[in-house]
Formats: C-alpha cells, structure tokens, sequence
C-alpha cells in the first residue's frame, strides 16, 4: 500500500473508531506491517499539532479527540461542567496508580496507610482507571492502570506530558513495604 | 477516606456535612510535621507525637479505621522512647523506624504529585473523543423541575418504606478489673497462711480467662522476685508453688 494512501485511512479509521485503536489492530485492518503504521501515527500526530483535533496516545493505544485548548467551548457546546470535582483522596490515589502502574490495591493502600476499596471503586465508574491484568502472586491481586479517558480528563496528549515524579532514593525500601503488605 | 460525622436536614433543609481534613495516619503525621515546618526525620517524628496522640484520641470510630491510626502511634511512641533513651537497639528496630520515615517520605511524594493532577484540572482543559465522550461524570443532575423538596420527600418516603434494620446484638466487651498489682496482693496474702501453694488450685479460683492470665503473669512476677519456688514432678503435672523464707 501507498505511504500516502495509509495516512489517510488510518486518520479516517481514528475519527470512526468508538475506543481508542492500537497500532496493532491499525496494522491488521490496513494490511501494513506495525512499524509502519506506527511511522504514519508519528507523522499524524505532528499534522495535528496546530489543529483542533488532536491524536493522543497511551502505549501502543490512540485516540483522535479535540484541542484541550479549545475544552470550554466545547463543555458550552455539550453541555457538559468542565470543573472537577475528584476528592484529595481520589487524586491521591491516581497520582499512585499513574506513577506505580500495573499496581495492586494492597500496594495502594500500603503507600497512603489507609483503605482505599471505595476510591478505586469510585475512579473505575468514571472511567479514569481500569483492571490491567493479574499480579502473579498469592491470590493473584487485580492490578490496575490509567486509561486513555484519564489522559483526556486531563487534556494531557500524551504521559510525557505528565508532571516528572521520583521517588527518594531508597526505592528497595519501597519493595519491601510491597513485600510486607503482601504477606499480611 | 472523607469522614462525615454529622449530616442531617434540619428544617432550614441546609445539608450539613462536617469533613475531617485528613485522610489517614500518614496524611495526618504529614499535616503535623509540615505545621511546624519540620523536615521528616526521626527526630521531627518523635516531636509531634503528642500531637499525634492528642488528634487520634479525639478520632471518631465510626468514620475512621483507628486501628491503622493505633499502629502507627505504637511506632512513635517507641521513636520517642528512643529519642529520649538512646541506649542499646537491635537491627531490626532500627530498620522499623527507618521503615516509618520512608513511608512518610514516599507517601509525601504522591501527595505533591496529586496537588499537582490538581492544578492540571484546575486549567480545565479537557480534550473530547471523536464520538461521544466516554469520562463517565457519574454526576446527579436533576431533571427540570424537580426542586429539593420533591427529592426530600421521595427519600423520607423511601426511608419509611424500607425494612426495618435488623437490631444487632449488642457484645459488651469486658473490661479488666483486676490488675497485676492487685493479684500480686492477694497471693501474698494467700501464701502467708500457707507456704506450699498449688498452681491449678490458684488458677482455679479466676473466673474469666483475663482473670487466670493475670493470675498467671503474677505467679511469673513473682518467680521473677525470687518470691516462691516452682516446681514440677513431670510435664503437664501441677505445679507446686514453694514461699521462698529466704
């Protein structure tokens, strides 16, 4: 297939796809191997980058969705309320979740000491976090990750674009808490 | 975990909502130490533990878990104890007091992260999907036309409809009404009118499980004292309980 011509599907598949799209499926549907296809979305986003509409990216998933600029004017146009009403404790939480990811609810709760069932329960209804796999450990704890409506939520087009986060330097610490919660 | 203790509609239909400002332990020993603008060291921890205690005695139960509150005053007490009374300490103390200040520096780090998730919101710039949006607000929003009182009156309604909440036992927990000191008491008493005492037959007289537990760390007391005399014939036999006359 023509470079030309998959650049174009690819953007058309964008705008019709109901989930965000991985490069994987992209490849499949338009018969191109994925590194080209991944090529086209590099060059893609960088088309976009004066637009209104935007292609953000989470791993290998990508989502074409409007200029968080341009956000009050379309919440006016939806009818939608821009402000946010997250608690203290749910932001906590998905600052955890965004820098620790895949992590465990015990794992959570082991970094802010206290229960936190129902804030994560709260952040998989509204979408900003969800069931990422397994941990291959005693009973086999559901982990969790953002998702691709968190980066939306947060006009963010990409995780580069989150705010840098280290940790103090004794992190084999941090594992053991891990360790420790775990066994409990 | 945002706790409300009070929330009633009184007549001036003013929801009224008292929210306690910190989340857990962790968050609360962070607000204390930054009040007084310490650093997180051990010795800043061991500063504000009175403060700490004060604040979690004054802990709702209802709203919060205190048992993790409870844990974490165990450790500052002992912090404290050993800012004060820096003698010997093993390894593994050592390591559990290191334990608590990384905690608190690894919990401070996501808690300035988040204030900083804040502060993107707080720009409200969203981006929407192609398609419809997919953030799930799970916001209430009432239909036009159905003011407060509709919505009052349609939950008194479904308060007075409801089953009735299965009354649950109330368990009263005993509480210890001998000490050691008094039980150390009584045995002496016991063994000035007799030398030899039998340990079933002290034990026998406690008559809750608290009660012989006591009896028994007395009895080890006074071992301990150089008091009585212990002996056995073999295992599991009963023991004899000898006054020392030296």
């Amino acid at each position: 297939m023509k470079n030309k011509d998959l650049k174009k599907i690819i953007e058309s598949i964008l705008l019709v796809a109901e989930k965000p799209v991985s490069a994987k499926e992209l490849s499949r549907s338009v018969e191109a191997m994925i590194s080209e296809v991944q090529d086209t979305l590099a060059n893609l986003i960088k088309d976009y980058e004066k637009r209104g509409i935007k292609i953000i990216r989470k791993g290998d998933y990508y989502s074409m969705v409007t200029d968080p600029e341009c956000a009050e004017y379309i919440a006016r146009f939806l009818n939608e309320e821009l402000r946010h009403d997250l608690s203290g404790a749910a932001l906590e939480t998905l600052s955890i979740i965004t820098y620790k990811q895949p992590v465990t609810r015990v794992e959570i709760e082991g970094i802010r000491g206290v229960a936190s069932d129902q804030i994560l329960r709260n952040l998989l209804i509204r979408g900003l976090i969800q069931e990422v796999g397994r941990k291959e450990s005693p009973g086999r704890p559901i982990l969790y990750g953002t998702t691709m409506e968190f980066l939306q939520y947060f006009g963010l087009e990409g995780e580069h674009q989150l705010p840098v986060f280290e940790l103090p330097k004794k992190t084999d610490l941090f594992n053991d808490i891990d360790t420790i919660q775990e066994q409990k | 975990m945002l706790g409300v203790s009070e929330q009633k509609l009184p007549e001036g239909k003013m929801l009224k909502i008292k929210v306690e400002k910190f989340e857990g332990p962790l968050d609360l020993l962070l607000e204390l130490i930054e009040k007084e603008k310490l650093d997180i060291t051990e010795i800043s921890l061991s500063k504000i533990t009175d403060q700490y205690l004060t604040r979690v005695s004054a802990l709702d139960p209802k709203v919060y878990d205190v048992t993790e509150f409870m844990l974490i005053a165990a450790r500052l007490i002992y912090l404290k104890s050993k800012v004060l009374l820096p003698t010997l300490e093993t390894q593994e103390e050592e390591e559990e007091l290191e334990d608590l200040k990384e905690r608190l520096e690894i919990y401070k780090k996501y808690k300035d992260a988040a204030k900083e998730f804040g502060s993107i919101l707080e720009r409200n710039q969203r981006s929407f999907p192609a398609k419809k949006p997919q953030i799930n607000l799970a916001r209430f929003v009432p239909p036009k036309g159905v003011e407060l009182t509709d919505l009052w009156g349609t939950f008194q309604k479904l308060l007075t409809d409801m089953p009735e909440e299965i009354a649950r036992e109330e368990v009263e927990i005993p509480s210890e009404k001998i000490t050691v000191e008094e039980r150390l008491a009584h045995l002496h008493q016991i063994f000035k009118s007799k030398k030899r005492q039998s340990f079933k037959k002290i034990l026998s007289n406690s008559s809750s499980k608290i009660e012989a537990i006591i009896t028994f760390l007395a009895v080890l007391e006074m071992v301990k004292c150089k008091k009585i005399k212990v002996s056995q014939g073999k295992n599991f036999d009963d023991i004899n309980l000898e006054w020392n006359t030296k």
